[in-house]
């Protein structure tokens, strides 16, 4: 009986090994930030960063003037406020298209909101571009998530969770990129 | 005494052996290994080939003398090799471009990190690479004049990796390098 018990026991202990071995978080798990929820022309606070976040267009080309940038995909735009509230820093920023995470493009330099270094008490408004597939924002234009937090990448920190709709928009010819500004909170 | 303890041992010997081997099977260890199908494809120019992290597409090279991207003069005696294709990110988040994953060989000159990657677009360098964007690129070296000239017959190979979780650090490493296909061009 004894060993039987034991046995029972080694075998128990090696399900409930497997089982922390399944349910371990991943490392992304491990560091995925905090997310504040909020929802477009709000103001939300993270612990780095807050962010307000105004209309999304789309459009086939993206301009500042200078640069011109096209793409095989369609450009998602966004205007969004930000203000860093600790230092000086970029917002690293991300829009989720179902589960695929896609960051906003370096492509169009300081010319883009994330491009810049913002200054604590100074917020800043200016637009975020990022470059997707027309696929992806067919199949997910209604349940697209913009995420706003600090740079160089907001793990085990907070980050601003904005739902975006982009049904219905159709892709414009061309957009010309608006020019960073200040603004108040 | 001794009789019972031998045959203790090798019931405890056989009883585990099963439990290894009962764990083994879920984790693979008794898939065989397939050779042929590790072989790298040989593709035609303008052939698409998909690894796990990006897929390819491997179309032209030819022998520049200005790099591209750059308007300074270029210092003599030095040309630019330029592998025209497409790249596409096969990961679920914006991706880097790993220089290594394409790799030249022209004779006895092996190519291994391109020195830049640019969009073919507007020549500006590629940094990011988003999800499932199939994104036309150049890949460029930097070489000897006269190393690699029009007509040369050269070798592109693609580089596939395998993900693993980073056991020290954080993230994604990109682990185990083969070639998964190889490209035979002409330079134009």
């Amino acid at each position: 009986v004894r060993r039987l018990l034991v046995g029972a026991a080694a075998a128990a202990l090696l399900v409930v090994a497997f089982a922390v071995h399944l349910t371990t978080p991943s490392t992304e798990e491990s560091l995925a930030p905090f997310v504040v929820r909020s929802a477009p022309g709000e103001w939300a606070q993270g612990r780095a960063v807050a962010a307000r976040v105004g209309d999304a267009r789309v459009a086939a080309t993206l301009t500042d003037g200078d640069w011109t940038g096209t793409t095989p995909g369609v450009w998602v735009v966004v205007t969004t406020d930000a203000e860093p509230l600790l230092e000086p820093t970029s917002v690293a920023a991300s829009l989720w298209l179902g589960e695929r995470r896609y960051d906003a493009s370096d492509r169009a330099g300081t010319s883009t909101l994330d491009g810049l270094p913002l200054s604590p008490g100074l917020p800043s408004r200016g637009q975020l571009a990022f470059e997707v597939p027309v696929g992806a924002l067919a199949g997910h234009a209604d349940t697209a998530r913009l995420w706003i937090g600090a740079r160089p990448a907001p793990e085990l920190d907070s980050v601003v969770e904005v739902p975006l709709d982009l049904t219905g928009l159709e892709p414009e010819p061309e957009l010309v990129l608006a020019t960073i500004e200040r603004t108040t909170r | 005494m001794g009789a019972v303890s031998s045959r203790r041992v090798a019931v405890a010997a056989v009883v585990a052996l099963g439990l290894l081997v009962l764990v083994g099977w879920p984790l693979g260890a008794w898939d065989g290994v397939d050779r042929e199908a590790a072989r790298a494809d040989l593709l035609a120019p303008g052939e698409r080939h998909v690894g796990e992290r990006y897929a390819s597409r491997v179309d032209s090279a030819q022998v520049l003398a200005q790099r591209p991207g750059l308007s300074l003069d270029p210092e003599p005696g030095v040309a630019y090799l330029v592998v025209h294709g497409t790249l596409e990110a096969r990961t679920d988040a914006t991706d880097a471009v790993d220089r290594t994953t394409w790799v030249v060989s022209a004779g006895d000159l092996e190519l291994t990190s391109a020195d830049t990657v640019v969009l073919a677009v507007d020549e500006s360098s590629v940094l990011q690479l988003q999800p499932r964007l199939e994104t036309e690129v150049a890949w460029v070296w930097e070489i000897d004049e006269g190393d690699v000239v029009a007509g040369d017959p050269v070798r592109v190979s693609v580089v596939d990796r395998t993900a693993e979780e980073s056991n020290l650090g954080r993230g994604t490493l990109w682990r185990l390098p083969r070639v998964g296909a190889v490209v035979d061009l002409v330079v134009s």
